[in-house]
């Protein structure tokens, strides 16, 4: 890479979004703090309406109506996304930091050939190339992202496209620029068949070292981020509760819920018969109304409401690298340890 | 390879489809023969279709006369001839200006909230009037002209494409390739003309269709009305109107701008049908995955 840059790519700090509904305040991403390395996978898990693609959609301010960003920072390299005009975020949308949606199939404009979408992401942000060029270029994309006969695919309509060929051209529209720092990918597989979803996934790891870019991969499949990932962060209810390097969270997991999580992974080792398949009780807590104090604590094991009520837990180190949102850490510590 | 073979049968299975729709192309027919009859009408017949010649008045359908001659010895198949042009241009001006006044608003009303507040409010309230009554309202307010009707016109059917654009464009904004396009660094105005815009012309031209098809109808009530196009101009309308005391002794003067009338209506709508059809999203991909050899 050019020159000593700091190892921290993006560095988002306190963001809160908030989505102001009818029925009150929803508080979506709730004081997130994250770090993104330069050249890392980061994954981000959690359950369905955890505030993951909320939080993604900040970074790159296409919150939609209500929702609406309310504080904090989002720093790319030094800059404060969130500080800049609309035009300036537009400048780096598609060029410096880029998304992959989760629905491929319906991430594509249906009346325009692939090509023409791939050439449209250059004719915004490299006007200065001709038409030749940005046709190569488009060929050149197409083949990286391991399409076949990109020549012929060039003309073809999205709906001419399997989900796994349409991911790979939102894939290339994303990469159009060449020179990617953070690209974003929110469940870019869980619409996919499984076969097809191993080879995305594959695809975001050669283009990831490829390109030397960072990837913010959004899942809930712990799969995938076992995977690819080098850091994960847990997300529950828009709090993160938990970050540590993959192998640490895998192997040593210390918040409630992310055990929890990770004992509803079904395992093959086990004997279905015998052993039911391990799922959270309850579900996500109604944002509108939540009880100060911990997030988590209805549906926690461990839960003690003279200590997890009252006010939020702080996130603290408990592992060199390995933070965690939990008061009752101490006490599920030393039961492991029996 | 493959490719080309299934692009060009592609084509081809598009092309059969809309052979197949039997009204649709019927319905083109028809347009084509009226656009034709009206451009070509000097050369279609030697009388003009305003000189009187009262020797000859109310006189049987004949080879000199295949549509007979009006009370005052005009040609009645020149005067339907040229009728066709004032009820063509009409409808089509109108239209042309419904469809451009009606886009425009209709994509900013979509897509910006504030704008729809007051867009849609101003379209509840043209759209309270049945459109006759309202036409002939704003005719007796305008005076009658040929540009008036067309004024009238644009008025009245422009909230219906309004309508039709903005209920898409609500719809189109929350889908995906929307964001897609934002976070690739679209500016809304792009996303608005070059992204959503493509999307609503489907509706758009069929309800663009049906609109041709309305402009001509009323157009040819006001006339006979005696509130569109003034006479002596032959407009469909006002050879019905001119025709009425003479329904008994000459049903002629009346039937044929009549059938003109209906004939161009219901080809436009067999036309404004058939696109409905052929334009139809779902029906459309299925066609075209059974046209292409993608697996």
């Amino acid at each position: 890479m050019t020159g000593p840059s700091p190892a921290r790519l993006l560095d988002i700090r306190g963001l809160r979004t908030h989505f102001f509904t009818d029925r009150g305040v929803i508080r979506a991403v709730d004081s997130v703090d994250l770090w993104v390395d330069r050249e890392e996978i980061l994954g981000v898990v959690g359950e369905s309406g955890c505030g993951k693609t909320v939080m993604a959609r900040s970074i790159l301010r296409i919150v939609q109506k209500p929702g609406r960003i309310v504080g904090g920072r989002v720093e790319l390299e030094g800059i404060d996304l969130l500080g800049l005009s609309e035009a300036e975020v537009r400048r780096i949308r598609g060029d410096a930091v880029s998304m992959v949606f989760q629905e491929p199939m319906v991430s594509l404009d249906p009346v325009y050939h692939v090509g023409s979408q791939i050439e449209e992401v250059l004719s915004t942000h490299r006007p200065a190339m001709s038409g030749r060029e940005r046709r190569q270029r488009v060929l050149q994309l197409l083949r990286m992202v391991g399409i076949p006969s990109p020549e012929a695919r060039v003309n073809s309509f999205p709906h001419e496209l399997s989900g796994g060929m349409r991911q790979r051209v939102m894939i290339a529209i994303a990469l159009a620029c060449g020179n990617p720092r953070l690209l974003i990918a929110d469940e870019p597989t869980t619409a996919l068949d499984v076969t097809v979803q191993a080879q995305i996934i594959r695809l975001f790891q050669k283009l990831q070292r490829e390109l030397g870019m960072s990837l913010l991969m959004i899942t809930h499949d712990l799969g995938v981020i076992s995977e690819i990932a080098d850091r994960v962060v847990v997300m529950y209810a828009g709090s993160i509760v938990e970050q540590a390097s993959v192998r640490e969270l895998f192997d040593r997991p210390l918040h409630p819920y992310t055990r929890a999580l990770l004992r509803s992974i079904p395992n093959r080792d086990r004997d279905p018969r015998k052993s039911r398949l391990y799922s959270i009780a309850g579900s996500v807590p109604n944002l509108l109304d939540l009880k100060p104090g911990c997030k988590f604590f209805d549906r926690c094991p461990h839960a003690m409401a003279d200590i997890c009520l009252g006010t939020e837990p702080p996130i603290e180190e408990a592992e060199p690298g390995h933070l965690v949102r939990c008061r009752r850490l101490r006490g599920i510590q030393a039961k492991d340890s029996l | 390879m493959s490719e080309p073979v299934s692009h060009t049968r592609l084509r081809s299975a598009g092309l059969r489809r809309v052979l197949k729709n039997n009204l649709f192309v019927a319905g083109l027919i028809l347009i084509a023969i009226i656009v034709v009859a009206a451009a070509a009408a000097p050369l279609l017949t030697t009388y003009s279709p305003v000189t009187l010649d009262t020797k000859h008045a109310l006189l049987h359908p004949s080879v000199q006369h295949p549509f007979g001659t009006d009370e005052l010895g005009r040609d009645v198949f020149a005067r339907v001839l040229f009728g066709a042009r004032i009820s063509l241009r009409v409808g089509g001006l109108s239209t042309l200006f419904t469809a451009l006044l009606g886009v425009l608003i209709g994509l900013l009303a979509g897509y910006y909230s504030p704008v729809d507040m007051i867009a849609s409010r101003l379209v509840d309230g043209l759209m309270i009037f049945p459109g006759l009554i309202l036409a002939i309202m704003l005719m007796a307010a305008l005076g009658p002209s040929e540009s008036n009707v067309v004024l009238a016109m644009t008025i009245l059917y422009t909230p219906r494409i309004i309508r039709v654009v903005r209920g898409s464009v609500l719809e189109l904004k929350k889908l995906d390739f929307v964001d897609a396009a934002r976070v690739v660094g679209d500016s809304n105005l792009r996303i608005l003309f070059s992204h959503i815009l493509p999307n609503t012309y489907a509706p758009l031209i069929v309800q663009v269709t049906f609109g041709f098809a309305w402009a001509i109808l009323t157009e040819s009530g006001m006339s006979f009305l005696g509130l569109g196009t003034p006479p002596p101009a032959p407009s469909w309308g006002n050879i019905i109107a001119d025709g009425r005391e003479f329904i008994r002794s000459a049903p002629w003067l009346m039937l044929f701008p009549g059938a003109a009338i209906s004939l161009s209506v219901m080809g436009l709508n067999f036309v404004g049908d058939g696109l409905r059809d052929l334009l139809d999203p779902r029906l459309r991909n299925t066609a075209r995955r059974i046209g292409s050899s993608v697996g």
